[in-house]
């Protein structure tokens, strides 16, 4: 009888011990920390303290990264319509940043701190999503100027008599690409990370094009360039090699002989004579003169070694080029 | 004579009030021409220094790409705790 009394109780105690240390575990489950519980005594204030320093470091981080965003919008030279719809949207994420943030500060315990967490994992999906399209925008906005300020580069190789094929065929792949993400962009697609990362690819081969053709662009010290914008009339002569775009009538005489109409490009070589009506861009780099006739503007130094001068016509201008 | 009396002062207050009408008369503005504003092109920029400028572009456009890709790092969270 005492072998089976015995018996009984230690198989109660065996029972019942993982009972009481699980009890004694969930004790203060939903009660908020207090100062007088030792720091450190409680692996579950601990974790608490962890995981609210830990989402608020992170949401810092988030302000602090739309606030950049923010930054490279207004500096950007976007139109100011797209520019402002994108501020005001910058400043709706960061309102649900500022949710978040109280939405944790405010957890007093590790169960309203878990609560909050699904709140904020919840808000995160948009939030996430809108700032990712924001990212997106701005860097279709400036990859477009800069794929621009490229093809302006190619220009002025072009017209100082370099090769310019395997730039231009950069720059075109790199635009095609950008076309493509903005048209999903534009129909509501989703654009995938690897989409832009094909897009630096791109433009970073068109960097590298570019930079080759600027160790070979030396012009000479006593030639000029001008980079001239006309609509209306214009006339070219002297010796030079000159490229010319555009959409109009183009007759050229001299070295190089052109008769065109319509939407050319073209370089002229050589000894030049040339007269167009129309829309165009011109590029020059030589010696001679140049008279417009209409509206437009232009930038020219007279020899390489000066600054660029700039202006605007709405009549007439004349430049002449070359030391 | 009275109907010759209110006829004659009839008479007089819409001679004075056509004078008066007259007299205030102001010449009729002439239109204004505003002349139609012009556009005005857009300023060409040209780099001084093409190699400078390949440069500038590139660190703008490292600068896009550090961008995006730290919005990366800052989806990779976890929210459980």
């Amino acid at each position: 009888m005492k072998w089976t009394t015995l018996l009984i109780a230690l198989s109660l105690a065996l029972v019942m011990s993982p009972m009481v240390a699980v009890a004694q575990k969930g004790e203060g489950q939903g009660k908020p920390f207090n100062a007088t519980t030792p720091p450190g005594s409680n692996v579950r204030e601990k974790i608490f303290n962890e995981n609210k320093e830990r989402i608020m470091n992170w949401v810092q981080n988030c302000e602090k990264w739309m606030e950049r965003l923010r930054e490279r919008v207004n500096a950007s030279n976007m139109n100011e319509d797209t520019k402002l719809r994108m501020q005001e949207r910058i400043s709706t994420v960061e309102q649900r940043m500022e949710q978040i943030k109280s939405q944790v500060a405010n957890a007093k315990d590790y169960d309203e701190l878990r609560s909050a967490m699904k709140e904020v994992s919840k808000a995160w999906v948009n939030t996430s999503k809108e700032m990712r399209k924001l990212a997106y925008e701005n860097t279709i906005e400036r990859a477009k100027v800069i794929i621009g300020k490229l093809n302006e580069l190619a220009d002025r190789f072009e017209s100082a008599g370099l090769d310019v094929t395997n730039l231009r065929s950069a720059i075109d792949e790199a635009s095609n690409t950008l076309g493509e993400i903005e048209r999903k962009i534009d129909s509501g697609q989703q654009v995938t990370l690897q989409e832009f990362k094909e897009l630096k690819l791109d433009i970073e081969k068109a960097f590298a094009e570019a930079k080759k053709l600027a160790k070979e662009y030396k012009p000479a010290p006593d030639i000029g360039i001008v980079r001239a914008k006309v609509d209306g009339s214009f006339e070219l002569n002297g010796n030079m090699v000159a490229l010319i775009k555009g959409n109009g009538t183009l007759n050229a005489t001299g070295d190089s002989v052109a008769n065109a109409k319509g939407t050319l490009a073209m370089v002229l070589r050589g000894n030049v004579s040339a007269k167009g009506e129309g829309d165009f861009m011109i590029v020059i780099h030589g010696k001679g003169t140049l008279s417009m006739n209409g509206t437009g503007s232009y930038a020219y130094k007279k020899c390489v070694n000066e600054k660029f001068v700039t202006g605007n016509f709405t009549d007439s201008v004349t430049i002449t080029f070359g030391c | 004579m009275r109907a010759l009396i209110f006829l004659f002062l009839g008479l007089t207050l819409l001679i004075l009030g056509c004078a008066q009408q007259g007299g205030e008369q102001t010449p009729k503005p002439t239109p204004t021409q505003t002349p139609t504003p012009t556009p005005t092109p857009e300023q060409i920029t040209v780099s001084e220094n093409v190699s400078e400028e390949i440069e500038s572009l590139e660190k703008e456009f490292q600068e896009l790409e550090k961008l995006l890709s730290e919005l990366d790092s800052l989806e990779n969270v976890s929210f459980e705790i």
